[in-house]
């Protein structure tokens, strides 16, 4: 079974993000960068579900997922259900922000 | 998906160098290198053309290395928004390099290779909601290269904790010390584009790209270093708007005249 890129793209791109996020949360010494780098994330990943509102949107679900089940999985310090809240919390603020026009994207 | 496959696309297309790209870069690279290994021809203070040779030639391979993914993601970053990106060496710039480590006889590198001139892809650009050239987009697409070096620098640096190498180490020292040259805003580096193109952008990357050098070439955390480098630039971006920017700055008619509503 040959597995193609253009037919399985969204679950490739989540398994390389959820080593992404594995090798990051490996990386962070302290918890409190624990939750400041998954509250980024999260922040991004507000903007990717904005940038994505009205379209197509489950394949982007599934790679965030997968990035933040990687980053779960290889948490040395902190708590994972502090973890998924920031994440959560931080998808939230970043998307509303963008829909209040707060953060606005120049395009070029 | 449909942009993704698009880009790959114009990356088969549009990512070969031309011959005088070519010409130049290898140019850059055979200096670059000469520059950061003029201190290590020969053992102590005695010459030795072999020793001298083979740490150029280990140079080299660092500077190309360097190089490549610097001008790759300028290029990257160029297709995905429909302009080829072109680098130009700086032969005034390699000059001034060599002088300097001739004069300080290797100890102090400076390090300007040269910048990059954009190409519209006409048809590429259907659909951009600003479809010619501009200061801004020249500036955003060059700022990928000190990004990427800086990302180089942490990843390298990552493996160096555990895989100890003098090579990986001059790599990642190369690698930031051309960041930071390349952000200062000398023309035609990327600075001076991105100076141009956005003042408030710039101030943000800028604060960024040269606390991320500091805090990597530090013994610290890498991840720590990164965090605390951007959280220096968006203050320093605040700074910047708040004390300066936002005197300055009165709009695109800041005497009142203007279109008539």
């Amino acid at each position: 079974m040959t597995i193609t890129f253009f037919k399985n793209w969204a679950e490739i791109i989540a398994f390389v993000l959820l080593i992404i996020g594995f090798l990051f949360s490996l990386g962070a010494p302290s918890a409190f960068l624990s939750y400041i780098i998954i509250f980024a994330a999260g922040m991004m990943a507000g903007r990717l579900f904005y940038e994505r509102k009205n379209k197509m949107i489950f394949p982007y679900f599934l790679m965030v997922l997968g990035f933040l089940i990687g980053y779960l999985i290889g948490t040395r310090y902190g708590n994972w259900l502090v973890i998924s809240v920031l994440f959560i919390i931080g998808t939230i603020i970043s998307y509303q922000l963008h829909e209040k026009n707060i953060i606005k994207d120049i395009r070029y | 998906m449909g942009r993704l496959v698009d880009l790959i696309d114009k990356i088969r297309r549009y990512y070969k160098f031309t011959p005088s790209e070519l010409k130049g870069f290898v140019i850059t690279i055979l200096v670059l290198s000469f520059i950061i290994s003029f201190r290590e021809w020969g053992k102590g203070r005695t010459f030795d053309p072999a020793v001298g040779l083979f740490n150029w030639f280990n140079s080299i391979l660092v500077v190309a290395l360097v190089l490549i993914v610097f001008t790759s993601a300028q290029r990257i970053v160029g297709l995905s928004v429909g302009y080829r990106v072109e680098y130009k060496m700086w032969t005034f710039g390699l000059l001034i390099g060599l002088l300097f480590a001739f004069v300080s006889r290797g100890v102090i590198w400076v390090l300007l290779p040269g910048g990059i001139m954009l190409h519209h892809l006409a048809g590429h650009r259907l659909g951009f909601f600003r479809y010619g050239l501009s200061y801004y987009v020249h500036g955003l697409i060059a700022s990928a290269g000190p990004i990427s070096l800086i990302c180089l620098g942490a990843i390298f640096k990552i493996i160096n904790n555990y895989i100890s190498n003098p090579l990986i180490s001059k790599l990642i020292l190369f690698s930031i010390i051309l960041a930071i040259y390349d952000i200062l805003p000398i023309p035609p580096m990327t600075g001076s584009r991105l100076f141009f193109g956005s003042r408030m952008v710039y101030s943000f990357v800028f604060c960024t790209i040269i606390p991320a050098g500091i805090l990597l070439i530090l013994d610290i955390n890498v991840l720590f270093a990164i965090v605390l480098a951007i959280i220096i630039g968006i203050i320093c971006w605040l700074l910047y708007y708040i004390f300066f920017e936002h005197k300055y700055w009165r709009g695109p008619f800041p005497k009142g005249w203007g279109p008539k509503k």
